[in-house]
């Protein structure tokens, strides 16, 4: 519109595309696929690249790496995701702690399966330049994710963690027994720092975690009877008795169950132009595809390619989920995860 | 951000002169204490109790772990207070209101360090094992007086609360017996201290009150939001039936005569009798209903 | 006090529980079988649109602020999980562009739970941490009901129910701890609701051994049958309950 002597005019503002991506990130979206690619120009059914490895160089155990043996490093097994330019590193630590004697006079009864296994307590760190602060609501959240899966997931089964054949150190068979009724059992913990997210990160940090989880080693324990001086700030700052102390060499490979180890994949959904046809977006990657995609599918599949797990998030009306879409997607994910595990 | 409620000049003045004429917006008289509504739950230590419209939710849950150091024959006890946004838009989430602290303290020096649950016998293996009790009190409704139904809540949680039986083998392995197969067994209450709260109104100017010799202040048992508001100060009062004062709590605000704390006593330790009377008819009622279904699974 | 519910479950529904907030909603879901097991208890608050802190404010939207506080214990992770899904359901259905800048702050209360998750003894079989989806199932409902009797406008109607497939490949609404752990596959489904039939798909969430042809033809149809059964018999006559006191002074 115009006025007066017409020296006013309306033009177009043009931004770079990634501005535009961040001030209209649907608008970007769009532009893109309606020219059949994203925003980070990949096609809609092309995943990122994925690189796993499993010998960092970070656990007590990579022995190859220097030629060096054990090392005193508290990492018992870990695995480093790349993913686009996503870094995932996941590094497992352990810690011993006595199974209370306590048990329910029901155990023997209602046994099954299900009750035997459990999971290990993952902390994840997104680096975002901030040096400390609490944990984000995402960082806990895909903590608890990551918690509820591996033990939904059945992969490690609680008599993996027992400690049963502690030995004592001095040779003495005479007390082993009787003296120390206590039983011990590992608990295991997760570590993941996250480098440059690009996108949702579940899927890396669910992977990186599988995947250390292969390589943990757990030390042989023995009974002990010396002393330690420790540097203790609270009161018992000086001389330590602990009963049990673990080997610096010797180690047992930490038995899973590797029938249902299983991999995480997480969709995008969108729809086209007019409407009428809804895109099936692999790897969300990117501001303008994090924010639009508001309808979401994650598909947990297993080596057998049998689902395990589906979660579907309806989040944006427009988008109508129905059986061919979910289908469809499921489909992308079994060829996916038959490329990454088998 | 949700502030705190503004009570117009209007609503104050009419207030005031209410009291002076000893009414009160719900139709009370000033040392009248609100009717306590006791619904006992499905669950052992699962307590809803109401005070007019205020309204929490007790829960208690017991777990075995290694005592402290320094306290080998005792076990743990706590009393958690959070308030969330659902009693009030006033309380935030996440951060503890002064009200909360107030409270908290109160509960913890009327129930914790009053000895009210014998910490000695949730011991069961002097320093290795004993039982952790843990109250959990969630605020509902808000219509002032948080901590005396905190209080009444619970103790009559405490008092209904079971814990399993449980056997300590040869070997030193603690069994606990599930509640279907063996009785469950009930804490060790060794008093039942109650909270009364008196807030205090000040009808004449502050200069009557500290250097005249009219002792007007009024004071009123068993607050509601509105006279919380309103009121200059407040005094808590803990007793037990054996007329044992438990605690006082009275942080600053408006002076009052050191004779005016003998008569609120007094009337606190006729609310506390009457309503450790009800805490006990209500306990016992439901041990008469359980009672009733477990001869009827029977028959 | 509205109850009612299909021939596995007993739901039971209150509006306009509290006083200090603008809606409020208590639900109780219990087994029509088992009555010794207790019930699922849980009461919902909302207070909104109310000014929202400057960091927390939208331009354009309104913001949700929801908080779950769990029966015993702190709020933990686990309820920041539960939280994070109820916003995935709840920013589909709130009209968020009718309250800009504003804040609808939500808070969910368990009070029960059924016996036998209600172990007052948390020992070393800690298996509360196995399934959520109940108390995510007793949440949305919940929260559907204190979000009618607040007001809040919203995109459409929306319900929710939880099921498991158990080791006999049974499909039932109707389980107990035993029940979930031991169970083939867990099924959370939620659906948005247009003249008392449900519409579109708005959340899933399936656990377990399970295949496709399953999930669409049994569990849907049958979450799709509870759903529909749970608004016809009891959400509707408590909404209908709480009109009726609401003009009860009407000439």
């Amino acid at each position: 519109m115009s006025e007066g002597n017409g020296q006013e005019e309306m033009g177009s503002i043009r931004f770079p595309a990634e501005i535009l991506s961040v001030v209209a990130p649907d608008l970007s979206l769009k532009r893109h696929l309606d020219l059949g690619l994203r925003p980070c120009l990949r096609k809609f059914h092309e995943f990122k690249n994925l690189t796993l490895n499993v010998k960092s160089g970070l656990s007590r155990y990579d022995g190859d790496v220097d030629g060096e043996s054990v090392t005193d490093s508290p990492v018992l097994g870990s695995s480093v995701i790349k993913s686009g330019n996503t870094t995932v590193i996941c590094g497992i630590t352990g810690g011993i702690v006595e199974i209370a004697n306590v048990s329910t006079t029901t155990t023997s009864d209602d046994h099954d399966d299900s009750m035997e296994y459990t999971s290990i307590y993952p902390v994840v760190e997104i680096s975002r330049g901030k040096l400390n602060g609490a944990p984000t609501d995402e960082e806990m959240i895909l903590s608890q994710q990551l918690y509820e899966t591996l033990l939904h997931s059945k992969i490690l089964p609680k008599k993996s963690l027992i400690i049963d054949n502690i030995a004592l150190k001095t040779n003495d068979d005479t007390n082993n027994n009787n003296n120390n009724r206590k039983r011990y059992a590992f608990v295991l913990y997760a570590n993941i720092q996250v480098f440059s997210r690009e996108g949702p990160l579940f899927d890396y940090c669910y992977g990186s975690l599988v995947k250390s989880l292969q390589t943990v080693k757990l030390p042989f324990i023995h009974f002990t009877d010396e002393e330690f001086i420790i540097n203790d700030n609270r009161k018992n700052g000086g001389n330590v008795k602990p009963e049990i102390i673990c080997d610096s060499e010797a180690y047992n490979q930490l038995k899973i169950n590797e029938e249902n180890i299983n991999w995480s994949l997480t969709f995008g959904l969108v729809n086209n132009d007019d409407g009428k046809e809804t895109i099936i977006l692999c790897d969300l990657e990117g501001h303008a595809e994090e924010t639009c995609c508001k309808s979401l599918i994650n598909v947990i599949i297993d080596k057998n390619l049998k689902m395990r797990y589906l979660n579907i998030v309806g989040g944006d009306e427009n988008v109508i989920i129905d059986e061919n879409i979910v289908l469809k997607t499921v489909q992308l994910a079994k060829n996916r995860v038959n490329n990454i595990l088998n | 951000m949700p502030k705190g409620i503004d009570v117009s000049n209007v609503a104050k003045d009419f207030e005031l002169e209410s009291l002076k004429q000893g009414l009160r917006l719900d139709g009370r008289k000033l040392n009248e204490f609100r009717d306590v509504e006791i619904n006992i739950g499905n669950s052992y230590g699962s307590v809803d109790v109401k005070l007019g419209k205020t309204r929490i939710a007790v829960r208690i849950s017991a777990e075995i772990v290694a005592p402290f150091e320094d306290r080998p024959f005792e076990g743990l006890f706590m009393i958690n207070t959070e308030i969330s946004p659902m009693a009030s838009a006033m309380f935030e989430s996440g951060r503890q209101s002064d009200e909360e602290i107030l409270i908290s303290r109160l509960i913890e020096k009327a129930v914790r360090r009053s000895n009210a649950l014998d910490l000695e016998s949730l011991c069961i293996i002097a320093g290795e094992k004993c039982w952790s009790i843990r109250a959990d009190i969630h605020y509902l409704d808000y219509d002032g007086n948080f901590a005396d139904i905190s209080c009444i809540g619970v103790l009559c949680a405490l008092l209904h609360f079971k814990k399993p039986d449980i056997t300590i083998n040869e070997h030193q392995e603690i069994i606990v017996h599930p509640i279907n197969e063996r009785v469950p067994v009930p804490l060790s209450i060794l008093h039942i201290p109650i909270c009364v709260t008196f807030a205090f109104f000040n009808p004449n100017d502050v200069e009557e009150n500290i250097k005249g010799d009219s002792n007007a202040e009024l004071i009123v048992v068993d607050p509601t939001m509105g006279e919380e508001l309103l009121a200059y100060g407040s005094l808590t009062l803990t007793m037990n039936k054996n007329r044992e004062l438990v605690q006082i709590s009275k942080a600053g605000g408006l002076s009052i005569d050191a004779m005016v704390i003998m008569d609120c006593s007094n009337l606190a330790y006729e609310i506390a009798c009457r309503i450790t009377d009800q805490i006990r008819e209500a306990i016992k009622a439901d041990d008469a209903k359980r009672a009733e279904k477990r001869l009827e699974i029977r028959l | 006090m509205s109850s009612g519910g299909s021939d596995e479950l007993i739901y039971e529904a209150k509006l306009s529980v509290l006083n200090r907030v603008d809606g409020s909603a208590q639900l109780s879901i219990s087994s029509r079988k088992d009555l010794d097991e207790g019930e699922l208890g849980i009461i919902c608050s909302i207070t909104g649109p109310i000014e929202s802190k400057a960091r927390q404010e939208s331009p354009q939207q309104s913001n949700l602020e929801i908080s779950v506080m769990p029966h015993i214990g702190v709020a933990s992770t686990r309820e920041k999980l539960l939280e994070y899904k109820l916003k995935l359901v709840l920013d589909r259905v709130i009209d968020s562009f009718e309250y800009p800048r504003q804040l609808i702050q939500i808070v969910l209360q368990i009070l029960n739970k059924p016996n036998y998750e209600d172990d007052t003894t948390i020992g070393s079989d800690d298996m509360n941490d196995f399934f959520s989806l109940n108390d995510l199932n007793g949440c949305l409902i919940s929260t559907y009901l204190a979000l009618i009797d607040s007001g809040i406008s919203m995109k459409s109607s929306f319900l929710s129910s939880c099921c498991i497939i158990n080791s006999n490949n049974q499909l039932t609404t109707d389980f107990n701890k035993n029940d979930l752990i031991n169970s083939k596959s867990a099924h959370l489904i939620v659906y948005d609701l247009r003249n008392g039939k449900c519409n579109n798909l708005i959340y899933s969430e399936s656990i377990g051994e399970f295949d496709e042809q399953i999930f669409f033809k049994n569990v849907l149809d049958k979450c799709k049958k509870e759903i529909e059964n749970l608004n016809t018999k009891v959400i509707k006559n408590c909404i209908t309950e709480k009109f009726k006191n609401d003009y009860i002074w009407k000439a």
